[in-house]
């Protein structure tokens, strides 16, 4: 039986999406079975950021009607061999589905799949309702900004509220921003969110350019951003201690991006 | 025995009874309590009349308190002197007193009472003898008393008792017998933990000290306390009718309100309402740093300046307005008083 994690935030645009599709390449890349679901319906991203817009011809919606199967709805990877993509409609709007379609959905794929990681869209109405059913634990994406962390505690507290398990991802910290106090630290957000931490992703160029051309950063594994991705994969699939090497890896940020003393 | 009545005397005992002792070094005598019971310290030194005299006053302090005490005589500077021993046992006898023991007084207790009361017969080691020549041994005194049924000039010790003289067991063991009583009480005079002077221990009465009921307190109304583990998410609306305790934060988005008090033991950073148609409430925080603050039909919010506080504050109304103090161990007085 598969685990199904849905990638939420509460605000739109810290990173959900960049998450999804960087996460599940890298469980992927580890020799997991993958499928991304993109519950965005009627603003579909997913698609674009795997580059896989081209190759849609059934949808989640088509799948739930009962239009098509759900194995005809899945679209493989261009890359990846166990990686596929599940995408949202972009014609219908999130009142197209309910929480329990979604819930037969996800329990379906959860039985094909090791991993079925739900992009999950902005917002705390019908769509993230929709995406939060039948998700089994919850990865919460904040940027270090005082808005994302206010819309990252209400979401956590609708998460418990329906016993979701949720963990933090902190996105697009910059430690230079952080050393001259114009940026919330990390340990800043987990104070006010009080949720165990995953990682952090640092605020990298890399991510946007490889977004547009549709290629997740990890699979060119360089970017210190994607070495963050990899290792969080890695922490999910139960393959490493991650307390440790956080210290060191923000140390290493530090030094990649040319400061001398960098807090951990 | 009357425990207080004990606790009184015996805190007496140590004084001295100066007037008697002026050509000794010390006193003349000493009645004190002890873990093993009542003990009379003579000083071998003083003048018998002084030792008598001495403890006769101490004697006479409380005599329906002493009544049938088991006594034991600890000579100190010994031997005793001539005629004293004999002087003792009538002082005993008039006020109802047992002499169960006589030894030199020692640091340790020389002699186990057990060992008296088995009969053994009297040794160097049993008294626990370490002074060389003019040590009397008090057993063999009290043996010669008994034998010759009365008082008797006793020889000081020097003139050949310094000896340990074998005795008939059973001769030693009728004079030195415990009172079987006694022995089964180890704690003849009912002192209990106030028996050794050298430890203070309270006496557990299982009582309280103060009435509980005198402490002022704040009421509780009929729906109770409510006791929640925080943190309280943002968008959540957390409702009481009576007191709430909320451990952990009120996060900012977060409403807390009540009819009563609220304590955050974290940081208020929410919205919190107080008081809730009542006048008189107040809300208190390990960090008060709220978007608003209401008690009652007040509201007020920090000031655009305000830096962020580094006690515990407690804010309840004043006349017209809602203040803030800090906290720091005391409700404040107009707001104690007014609650």
């Amino acid at each position: 039986m598969g685990r199904a994690i849905v990638i939420t935030s509460g605000k739109g645009g810290v990173g959900k999406t960049t998450t999804t599709a960087n996460l599940g390449t890298a469980l992927a890349q580890l020799g997991h079975s993958v499928v991304l679901v993109d519950a965005d319906i009627g603003l579909r991203n997913l698609d674009v950021v795997m580059g896989l817009e081209n190759r849609i011809v059934y949808h989640v919606v088509d799948a739930i009607k009962g239009k098509c199967t759900v194995q005809k709805a899945l679209i493989k990877d261009r890359r990846l061999e166990n990686l596929w993509l599940l995408p949202a409609s972009q014609t219908d709007d999130k009142d197209a589905v309910t929480p329990d379609d979604m819930r037969t959905l996800v329990f379906e794929l959860k039985l094909q799949y090791d991993f079925v990681i739900i992009d999950c869209p902005a917002g705390i109405e019908q769509g993230f309702k929709n995406a939060i059913a039948g998700a089994d634990e919850a990865i919460v994406v904040a940027t270090p900004e005082v808005s994302s962390i206010r819309d990252a505690d209400r979401v956590v507290g609708l998460l418990s509220a329906a016993d979701v398990p949720a963990r933090l991802v902190v996105n697009r910290i910059s430690p230079a921003l952080v050393k001259r106090g114009d940026m919330l630290s990390q340990s800043d957000v987990i104070e006010i969110l009080a949720l165990e931490m995953l990682g952090a992703i640092p605020l990298d160029d890399q991510v946007i350019a490889t977004t547009n051309k549709g290629v997740p950063a990890v699979l060119e594994g360089k970017s210190l951003a994607a070495r963050e991705f990899i290792r969080i994969a890695k922490v999910l699939s139960g393959l490493e201690v991650e307390a440790e090497k956080s210290v060191g890896f923000f140390t290493r940020i530090g030094r990649a991006l040319g400061l001398s003393a960098t807090p951990a | 025995m009357d425990p207080s009545t004990a606790a009184l005397a015996l805190d007496e005992t140590p004084s001295v009874i100066d007037e008697l002792s002026a050509p000794v070094d010390g006193p003349a005598a000493l009645l004190r309590g002890t873990a093993r019971g009542l003990e009379m310290v003579v000083n071998g030194r003083a003048p018998v009349d002084a030792v008598i005299a001495a403890l006769t006053a101490r004697l006479e302090e409380a005599p329906a308190f002493f009544r049938g005490s088991n006594v034991r005589i600890a000579v100190e500077h010994g031997p005793l002197p001539a005629g004293c021993l004999s002087r003792l046992d009538d002082l005993a006898v008039a006020f109802a007193l047992s002499i169960i023991e006589v030894g030199a007084a020692k640091a340790k207790d020389p002699v186990p009472r057990a060992n008296l009361a088995a009969g053994s017969g009297p040794t160097a080691e049993m008294f626990g003898d370490e002074e060389p020549t003019g040590t009397i041994k008090p057993a063999l005194l009290l043996a010669q008393l008994a034998s010759t049924g009365g008082a008797q000039p006793i020889a000081p010790a020097s003139t050949g008792l310094s000896e340990p003289v074998e005795l008939a067991p059973a001769e030693l063991t009728e004079m030195v017998e415990v009172d079987p009583a006694g022995q089964a009480e180890p704690d003849p005079l009912h002192l209990g933990a106030a028996a050794e002077f050298a430890v203070e221990e309270p006496t557990h009465t299982g009582k309280a000290p103060i009435a509980l009921a005198a402490m002022p307190e704040i009421p509780a109304p009929s729906e109770g306390t409510r006791l929640v583990i925080g943190p309280v998410r943002s968008g959540v609306i957390l409702e009481h009718e009576g007191h709430l305790f909320i451990f952990g934060d009120v996060n900012p988005g977060a409403e807390v309100r009540a009819t009563g008090n609220i304590i955050v033991l974290g940081r208020l950073r929410g919205t919190a309402h107080a008081a809730i148609g009542q006048d008189v409430g107040f809300i208190l925080a390990l960090r008060l740093e709220p978007q608003q603050l209401r008690i009652g039909r007040r509201v007020t919010r920090a000031g655009d300046d305000a830096s962020p506080p580094t006690d515990s504050e407690i804010a309840y109304i004043a006349g017209d307005a809602i203040v803030v103090e800090r906290y720091l161990g005391k409700l404040p007085r107009n707001l104690a008083t007014s609650i």
